[in-house]
C-alpha cells in the first residue's frame, strides 16, 4: 500500500519532461498537468511523498492534507500503470499490516488499485546470467508464497498415501519455482536474442504475478517469444507423464507426477484466452499485426 | 460484494479441508479413538481409526456451512470497508 512514508522514484526508461511523462522503453506519452508536474518534479528517491507534499505546499500556499490526498492518488494512478516505482521504508507495524491487507485482497475483502504496490524493473542488458539471476531474484520474491502453500499441500499429501518424507515437498515446490522461472526467462531472452538486444524488455511485478511486458514485434519473433516461455516446461511435463506408468508405484512415481503437475500448469498460458496464446494465435493468423497496421497507415 | 462472498467461500473451503486431513494426520500419529464433530446437529467432519493401522476421514455437510459462513462474513466485510471509505 502507497502511504505518505513511501519514497517515489522513476524506474529506468521513464522520464519526467514539462508536459509529460515519457517511457522510453514502450515509446509511450503520458500528458500531466502543471500542478502534478510541480509535485513530481521533486521525486528524487530521496523524499517520501510527506516531505515533496510539505515542500510545495509551503511553497505555494496550497492546503496540505487537500494536496496528499490528491498527490497519493496521482502516485497511486501512475504506479498502477508502472510509470513510478515505490519503496516503503521497513517497520514491523507496516511489515504486518500489508500482510494483513495482502489476506484481504486475497480475500477479495480490499478492492482496487489503491491496495497494490506494483513494480518495473528493466531486465539486464549485460549478460545472459546476470538476466537469468535477477529473474530467480524476481520470481522467487513473487511466487515465494505459492512454492510453500505447494509444499505444505504436496507434504500433508505424502504423509496421507504415505510416500516418503520431506524432501517430496521441496522437490515439488523446487519444480514449481524452477519452472516459473524458466518461463519468464525464456521469454525475455527469445526477445533479446531474436531482436538482437534492440528494445528494452520491461518486467511487470504485481502482487502474486509477473509480466514480461515488451515492445511488438514481428510475426517470427511474436510466434517464438511466445511459445519458448511455455513451450519449455510444457516439454518437460509431457518427457515425465510417460515416466508416471514406467517408474513401480511409490516414493519416485508420487514425485514424478508432482513435478510434472507442476510443468503442465503452464499449458494454460498456451490457451487462446491466456497472454501467450492469444499472441501465439495473432502471429500466425493471415490479418496484420498491430505493428503492420502501423507502419501501413 | 458478490466476488467477496465466493472467494471468501472457496478458499475457507479448500482451507478447511486442507486443515482437517492435516488433523486426520495428527490424530493418526496420536493413535486416537474414532470422533465426531457436528455443528447444530450438521455433521462436519468424521474421523474413524482403522485397525490395525490407518485412518478415514468423512466430511460432512457442514463444511459447506462453514464456508457459507465465511464467505457472508468476508462480504459483510467488505460493505463495511466500502462504507468506511466512501465516508472518508
Amino acid at each position: 500500500m502507497i502511504r505518505p512514508e513511501s519514497i517515489p522514484h522513476w524506474p529506468k526508461g521513464v522520464q519526467l519532461r514539462e508536459k509529460d511523462i515519457t517511457d522510453h522503453s514502450l515509446k509511450a506519452k503520458h500528458e500531466i498537468t502543471e500542478i502534478s508536474g510541480e509535485l513530481l518534479r521533486h521525486v528524487d528517491g530521496k523524499r517520501s511523498i510527506q516531505t515533496i507534499v510539505s515542500e510545495c505546499a509551503t511553497k505555494h500556499g496550497w492546503p496540505e492534507e487537500h494536496v496528499l490526498s490528491d498527490f497519493l492518488e496521482l502516485i497511486s494512478n501512475l504506479n498502477h500503470h508502472y510509470l513510478i516505482n515505490i519503496q516503503t521504508p521497513f517497520h514491523w507495524t507496516t511489515f504486518f499490516k500489508d500482510r494483513l491487507i495482502a489476506l484481504f485482497v486475497l480475500l477479495r475483502t480490499l478492492q482496487g488499485p489503491k491496495w497494490e504496490t506494483k513494480e518495473r524493473k528493466t531486465a539486464s542488458h549485460q549478460s545472459q546470467w546476470a538476466s537469468l539471476w535477477q529473474m530467480i531474484r524476481v520470481v522467487t520474491m513473487v511466487y515465494g508464497a505459492y512454492a510453500i502453500g505447494i509444499a505444505f499441500v504436496t507434504g500433508i499429501l505424502s504423509f496421507l498415501l504415505p510416500v516418503g518424507g520431506l524432501h517430496i515437498p521441496l522437490l515439488t515446490a523446487g519444480s514449481f519455482l524452477t519452472g516459473m522461472i524458466v518461463h519468464e526467462y525464456l521469454h525475455v531472452w527469445t526477445f533479446q536474442k531474436m531482436t538482437s538486444r534492440q528494445f528494452e524488455v520491461i518486467i511487470a511485478i504485481r502482487r502474486k504475478a509477473v509480466q514480461i511486458v515488451r515492445p511488438r514485434a514481428d510475426r517470427k519473433t511474436e510466434f517464438w517469444t511466445s511459445l519458448s516461455g511455455p513451450g519449455i516446461p510444457v516439454l518437460t511435463a509431457f518427457i515425465l507423464i510417460p515416466l508416471l506408468f514406467i517408474v513401480p508405484a511409490g516414493e519416485l512415481q508420487f514425485a514424478i507426477g508432482c513435478m510434472a503437475a507442476t510443468q503442465i500448469v503452464h499449458l494454460l498460458s498456451l490457451m487462446p484466452f491466456a497472454e501467450d496464446g492469444k499472441r501465439i494465435i495473432e502471429s500466425i493468423k493471415p490479418t496484420p499485426l498491430p505493428i503492420e497496421r502501423k507502419k501501413s497507415v | 460484494m458478490i466476488k467477496s462472498f465466493l472467494v471468501g467461500s472457496l478458499l475457507l473451503f479448500i482451507s478447511t479441508v486442507v486443515i482437517l486431513l492435516g488433523l486426520g494426520v495428527y490424530s493418526d500419529i496420536q493413535d486416537f479413538s474414532s470422533y465426531n464433530w457436528s455443528f447444530f446437529g450438521i455433521t462436519v467432519f468424521r474421523y474413524e481409526s482403522l485397525q490395525p493401522d490407518g485412518h478415514l476421514l468423512n466430511f460432512g455437510v457442514g463444511i459447506i456451512a462453514i464456508a457459507l459462513i465465511g464467505g457472508a462474513t468476508n462480504a459483510g466485510l467488505r460493505s463495511l470497508f466500502t462504507r468506511m471509505e466512501s465516508r472518508t
